[in-house]
């Protein structure tokens, strides 16, 4: 069953050269217990799209969508102090530089402790504070920190990026939340901390069914265990699936370029050209008509000055009026 | 309205005409600015827009109300004086020195602020950091009191006050120029361009100097407002500037004794003086709303 | 004949002063011999903290080093005499946008370069900097910009302009690549390989991607908190790692994502 469900969001901004659709038609389901990878380039409104869906939202920006359902609560229908309640209580976030959330002047215990929901506490003060203590490690615990004695006495700066990361986690997960947002949350770090924290995540998601959106802006970047992929390109969705059909049988242009570009340690000879998208991204003021890829798609033609439909085939959904798969036309 | 470019192609603009634009978009700096004009353009033009010599007395228009009312005449707009003087050329011709000195004195310690600046910006180790410390205790003593004490040394006198008015700028821009310039220095355009092989004159004026604008201009604005705020303090205390030149503060002092007879005498110096230093700091904060916005925009 | 770059016992140690009491030294790097031949291309690898951002600043000039000298050609590099190795090294900053000066033109930054270590008029100095923008795939248009008009991969093709303005014999980058779009870094990455064909410009990178390094390095250098613990060509690190960490700096993570390309995803790895 699908706990999340955006069908058709589009965010608009107001910029100075007028409103501009950043997020278009943007569609995302998330099963309950599942790691969903979104990729996009920088400019592809990703981070728009987590904050569309955790509400914090800017009064400038315009959002609209046939359906934001979060379990059986429509979150555009909700007013703000009710959407915060459902947010607060179901969905949690962890961003690119762990550093910087956490409050430089107070120790990670302190702010751990802070966290640990009032309401489950028993007994009174000196019992209840005790119970704040056992918790707060148990759930460093469950970061897979095995100090938890030292690094709570210890201020963020002091904490090496993979820690401070998971230390992030573990305050994510205080509250059990049934999503999970991560923005981006191992770039810029060593492989081999990366694949720590990705090993973290998974076996979170799938010992307590959380699920996960684990947002990327790059192919080499994916939670080997994710079970599916959204490929986003300046707001639009290219393609949708499976993790292992998408990646092997990619049907989008796109998918194949980033493919090529990302991975090319294996189908490159070393000191090749690359295979690449030609130009650069376009910006908020220049977004083209149609598939948004039109202008750096080597396979574009004239109908791509079109916006294509989502299409499907089995589990995975493209939207290119010329996909790279044999698809059996059902008209 | 046709446009000869064919494309439309937006353009952002240059960092300075950002600001410039930011500040277009607020109609309060932008009537700041007009009546700031106004009052430079009158200051500029004060010897040929004088209707009368400001320092002759008409003997029979003694204390003569401003025209709008009853007993006045058009012949002094804003009436006369104690003396029979013509309020409007006194107000006029006293923009010289409530207006005109200032920007002297804020223009000189601007040069020689910025460059004692930029000279301890550059430099490092104990010299900039004595610097730093003995401009704190200056900086410590509020201006009009330095002033004072300045003036209560050397004597009042115009040309007194002007050298105490600028002594005591100049360390607000020593403090500011040499903030500015030790954060810019350690940037990485900084190190990009010493790669370069960049002398040190050039890496000051060509690289540093032009990310330190906004900073000069934003304590240019404080400083002027600083400026003759003290010129008209020093003359209502009789210390500034001597009679019978027309100074708006010492015009408002010599008017308190008829200020229940006569009161155009002081409320329209005063107002003159009230609307310059309005202008002046509203256009200062307005050009620092627009340097924050830009910075958080970018 | 002599090689292009020499390092010998370059180190580098940082003293963290407290107020005015002797400070702590904190050692960034030990002592460290290389030599880096014409045309070829370095890549340094290392953990955060392992010092690799160090080498790369002791050879631009960036950072002084504490012992040691660095020779070029044979000649020995003055670590206080900037104008001696800019026209021979040249450095990539990480961040392309703050290594920009906000307030000066395209055009009036690239010039800079010119204007010091070159003796050409005004007018030879715009038709160069015009020529080396069309060589990284800008438009002479831009000379007018200023730095924040441009997308980050312009940003970044400006930086790589200004390095080899001056036909350079190094080129050092301090983690170039990491904050770009993949398609934007494949671009930079082929502009970087052309260039060095053309110009036979040796290329020295820091780097933490394993992919990026096996693409373009002819030699790695691994460093482990400050001390060098492997060196040699790519292809006898790649496939004989000596230590540990190597084979771990080594691995992509691709490898994984290919196991799940190629077989079902199992859940084993989820369980510890």
């Amino acid at each position: 069953m699908n706990i999340l469900d955006i069908r058709n969001l589009t965010i608009e901004l107001e910029t100075s050269a007028g409103v501009v659709k950043v997020v278009d038609k943007l569609s995302l389901q998330i099963a309950e217990g599942e790691i969903h990878t979104l990729v996009g380039e920088s400019g592809s409104g990703k981070s728009l799209l987590a904050k569309a869906i955790l509400g914090f939202i800017n009064p400038r920006w315009r959002i609209t969508a046939d359906r934001l359902w979060w379990r059986h609560y429509d979150l555009l229908a909700l007013n703000p102090a009710q959407r915060r309640l459902v947010t607060g209580r179901d969905m949690a976030m962890i961003f690119q530089n762990p550093g910087s959330y956490l409050d430089p002047n107070s120790k990670v215990g302190e702010q751990l402790r802070e966290l640990i929901p009032a309401g489950e506490l028993k007994g009174l003060y000196l019992r209840r504070k005790a119970d704040r203590q056992t918790r707060a490690e148990r759930l460093l615990h469950r970061v897979g920190i095995k100090e938890a004695k030292s690094i709570m006495e210890s201020y963020p700066y002091e904490l090496s990026e993979g820690l401070a990361q998971k230390v992030s986690i573990a305050m994510a997960i205080a509250h059990n939340p049934k999503l999970l947002i991560a923005d981006e949350p191992t770039t810029a770090m060593e492989p081999n901390t990366r694949a720590q924290i990705y090993r973290l995540l998974a076996k979170l998601s799938a010992s307590q069914s959380m699920s996960i959106l684990m947002i990327t802006q790059d192919l080499t970047s994916i939670i080997p265990e994710s079970q599916r992929i959204s490929l986003v390109y300046c707001g639009q969705l290219m393609e949708v699936g499976p993790t292992e059909t998408v990646l092997s049988k990619p049907a989008h242009p796109y998918t194949e370029a980033m493919l090529s570009m990302s991975l090319f340690g294996q189908t490159a000879p070393p000191k090749t050209r690359l295979p690449t998208l030609t130009g650069a991204i376009p910006t908020l003021q220049h977004l083209p008509i149609g598939c948004r890829l039109g202008p750096r798609c080597p396979y574009a033609r004239q109908a791509c000055i079109h916006t294509p439909r989502l299409r499907k085939v089995k589990q995975q959904q493209y939207a290119c009026h010329f996909p790279l798969i044999e698809v059996i036309s059902d008209d | 309205m046709p446009s000869t470019n064919i494309y439309y192609q937006y353009r952002e603009p240059s960092p300075l005409r950002a600001i410039w634009v930011l500040m277009n978009n607020n109609p309060f700096a932008v009537a700041a600015l007009y009546v700031f004009g106004f009052f430079l353009l009158i200051m500029l033009l004060s010897p040929f827009i004088v209707p009368h010599n400001p320092d002759y007395q008409y003997a029979d228009a003694v204390l003569q109300a401003p025209s709008w009312q009853q007993d006045g005449q058009i012949r002094f707009l804003f009436g006369t004086d104690d003396l029979g003087r013509d309020l409007l050329s006194r107000i006029i011709a006293g923009s010289v020195y409530s207006l005109g000195y200032p920007i002297l004195a804020v223009f000189i310690a601007a040069v020689v602020g910025s460059s004692i600046g930029a000279w301890a910006g550059m430099s490092r180790g104990v010299q900039s950091s004595t610097l730093n410390h003995l401009l704190d205790v200056i900086l410590s003593i509020p201006s009009l009191l330095l002033a004072l004490v300045i003036i209560a040394i050397v004597g009042p006198s115009l040309f007194n006050v002007m050298i105490a008015i600028t002594l005591v700028l100049i360390p607000q821009f020593i403090h500011s120029v040499h903030n500015a310039i030790y954060e810019e220095r350690y940037k990485e355009y900084v190190t990009a361009s010493r790669l370069n092989g960049c002398s040190r004159w050039y890496m000051l004026t060509r690289v540093i100097a032009p990310n330190t604008t906004t900073v000069i201009v934003m304590q240019v604005t404080i400083a002027l407002s600083t400026a003759i705020l003290d010129i008209a303090a020093l003359g209502f205390l009789g210390l500034g500037v001597q009679s019978p030149a027309p100074e708006w503060g010492s015009m408002l002092a010599r008017s308190l004794d008829q200020v229940y007879l006569s009161p155009w005498t002081m409320v329209l110096p005063g107002i003159a003086l009230f609307l310059t230093i309005l202008a002046i700091n509203v256009l200062g904060d307005s050009i620092r709303a627009a340097i924050q916005e830009r910075v958080r925009s970018s | 004949m002599t090689k292009l770059l020499e390092l010998k016992n370059v180190s580098k140690h940082y003293v963290h002063k407290d107020g005015w009491l002797p400070g702590r030294k904190v050692c960034a790097l030990e002592p460290l011999t290389l030599t880096l031949e014409r045309g070829e291309t370095l890549a340094i690898m290392g953990e955060t903290g392992s010092g690799k951002s160090t080498i790369a600043k002791l050879i631009a000039g960036a950072e002084k080093p504490s012992t040691g000298e660095i020779y070029l050609n044979g000649q020995l590099l003055d670590p206080r005499n900037y104008r001696q190795r800019s026209r021979h090294i040249r450095m990539i900053f990480q961040d392309s946008l703050r290594s920009l000066n906000p307030q000066t033109t395209i055009g009036r930054q690239l010039s800079e370069a010119l204007l010091f270590n070159t003796t050409l008029t005004s007018d030879e100095q715009r038709e160069h900097v015009m020529t080396t923008l069309r060589k990284v795939g800008l438009l002479p248009d831009h000379y007018h910009f200023y730095p924040h008009m441009l997308s980050s991969g312009q940003q970044q093709r400006v930086c790589i302009a200004r390095a080899i303005i001056v036909d350079p014999q190094i080129i050092v980058a301090d983690e170039a690549f990491v904050s770009l779009d993949p398609s934007i870094r494949a671009q930079i990455i082929n502009l970087i390989l052309d260039l060095q064909e053309d110009m036979s410009i040796s290329f020295i990178f820091v780097s933490h991607s394993a992919e990026i390094v096996k693409h373009v390095a002819d030699k790695i250098l691994i460093l482990h908190h400050g001390r060098l613990i492997e060196f040699g060509s790519t292809q006898t690190l790649m496939l004989h790692p000596k230590e540990q960490l190597t084979r771990l700096l080594l691995q992509t993570d691709l490898q994984s994502n290919v196991t799940v390309v190629t077989s079902a995803p199992t859940h084993s790895t989820t369980q510890e």
